[in-house]
């Protein structure tokens, strides 16, 4: 004996809004930004990736309905994604701060260059690189949001975080604040960007026809309320222009070391990580529940 | 020892009584319900049936809830009922994203029922149970059951469609009315056997 099909509208979640959007896009920001920044040895970075995802914390924490409460996040890894992310993020900024903590105070009992400060390094690039998965994993573990239930999500928050890190450096290098040499980074740039364009083309292709919840997920995201934000804010500013101007950069300007093509880089990170809080923002927004009950 | 309910929506009038009783006995604030009647249409025209399918948490044997919560506020009794314990629960709503029967609300701020007059006499009592910031849902009126009784919507149930008992025990009537009536789960797909059955 079954039921009749239960025929009622979309019921689209509430409880998760902007500051989840931001706790997770400054959460793979501020991951992409502290890895690579470690990689390239840019101090200024690093520390920038770990206020990054300190914020996110911060965010984390606004969401909560009794913030007092917020310690009791570690209790339950084994099962919660929350738990592992708020560890992930704890530990990485814990570890971040010891391993360049050397650099900004002296009389430390580890110093710069020595095994101490390399493994501290090492197990804040693993913790950073586990808060850049933890983001996507959120959302695609729940399982009755079909359109955050796929694996799409931990791999386009990867490429995002990624994008996001080296958005942060063309934008904190075209201020002056760190010298690295952009020319290695702006094909990469290009080159992610155009993969999370192809990516989300794909995604939004395979929500379309697929289970219900996600086929009414993704039509709110093209043809619904938050098609502006979505067409407009994560395409074509935060994906088309970024893309044109970067390829512009590559093809026109041989020698990025001038002022233009740097500061068109900044201009063009800038405009891929508003996409990138967006695409975060509208992909919350766009979770209806399935089944509809 | 599992706890369940079954509905006989043959019996079940759709007249909100088991959302009311359930209010009464446990002054959920407004916009909160514990216990719902949801409506739909079925079939197409010529034949169509209007639906009543009353919903509450159903205390599911693999709970997807108590997975996702990072505090362990929501915790599985051994008598099968899902619980949250108020001290431990930090309002992070993950396991109302997590609930499939959307059993779960959040109650964000106190709001009155008269609004603009202040809290009654019944709401400033009622009230203690529900801190703002926290999730809430039924809990199978647990402080009834610990005193032998059944729960609120089962004995209010003015149609007698609800039945209430140990789903384990073979000879209880929520047993046998399973077993004699094709007791069904609603989305047993979904994986998480709940213990609300229902009989057509």
């Amino acid at each position: 004996m079954v039921l009749p099909e239960i025929r009622v509208s979309p019921v689209i979640q509430k409880e998760w809004g902007w500051p989840l959007a931001l706790a997770v896009f400054l959460g793979g920001l501020g991951g992409g930004l502290f890895l690579l920044s470690e990689l390239l040895y840019l101090h200024r970075g690093m520390v920038l990736g770990i206020i990054s995802m300190c914020l996110s914390v911060v965010f984390l924490v606004l969401d909560l309905g009794q913030r007092p409460r917020f310690w009791r996040v570690f209790f339950k890894p084994r099962t919660s994604w929350l738990s592992r992310g708020a560890i992930f993020l704890t530990g990485a900024v814990v570890f971040g701060i010891l391993y360049v903590a050397p650099s900004y105070i002296s009389g430390l009992p580890w110093k710069a260059g020595t095994a101490l400060e390399y493994i501290m390094g090492l197990i804040a690039g693993i913790f950073a690189f586990l808060v850049i998965l933890y983001t996507g994993f959120l959302l695609s573990a729940s399982r009755f949001i079909p359109i955050w239930n796929t694996l799409f999500l931990p791999i386009q928050f990867a490429i995002y975080a990624f994008l996001g890190g080296i958005d942060a450096i063309f934008i904190i290098e075209a201020l002056g604040w760190i010298s690295v040499d952009v020319e290695i980074f702006a094909p990469i740039a290009a080159a992610l960007l155009i993969a999370t364009l192809v990516l989300l083309g794909i995604y939004l292709a395979i929500m379309f026809s697929t289970r219900m919840g996600a086929k009414e997920g993704a039509s709110l995201l093209m043809r619904g309320k938050l098609s502006p934000l979505f067409i407009w804010g994560v395409f074509v500013v935060g994906l088309v222009i970024p893309i044109v101007i970067d390829l512009l950069i590559i093809f026109l300007f041989p020698n990025l070391a001038t002022i233009i093509p740097r500061t068109l880089l900044g201009i063009s990170a800038t405009l891929t990580l508003i996409g990138s809080f967006l695409y975060r923002f509208t992909l919350l927004k766009a979770g209806v529940y399935y089944p509809r009950i | 020892m599992r706890y369940g309910m079954v509905i006989d929506l043959k019996r079940c009038i759709g007249c909100y009584g088991c959302q009311i009783i359930c209010k009464s006995e446990n002054a959920t604030p407004p916009g909160i319900l514990w216990s719902r009647l949801l409506f739909y249409e079925s079939g197409s025209y010529p034949n169509v049936r209007k639906i009543h399918l009353p919903l509450l948490c159903m205390h599911c044997k693999d709970p997807a809830c108590v997975d996702t919560c990072p505090t362990g506020a929501t915790a599985k009794r051994q008598d099968g009922i899902v619980t949250i314990d108020n001290t431990k629960c930090m309002g992070c709503k993950s396991c109302v994203i997590a609930c499939p029967y959307r059993a779960r609300s959040f109650h964000g701020e106190e709001s009155e029922y008269f609004p603009g007059q202040g809290l009654t006499p019944y709401e400033r009592v009622g009230y203690r149970k529900h801190p703002t910031g926290l999730v809430e849902k039924c809990d199978f009126c647990l402080s009834r059951i610990q005193e032998g009784l059944e729960p609120a919507c089962v004995t209010g149930c003015m149609a007698k469609a609800r039945y209430f008992g140990d789903l384990d025990d073979p000879d209880s009537e929520v047993s046998k009315l399973i077993r004699d009536y094709c007791g069904f789960q609603i989305y047993p797909e979904l994986g998480t056997d709940p213990s609300v059955y229902y009989i057509l």
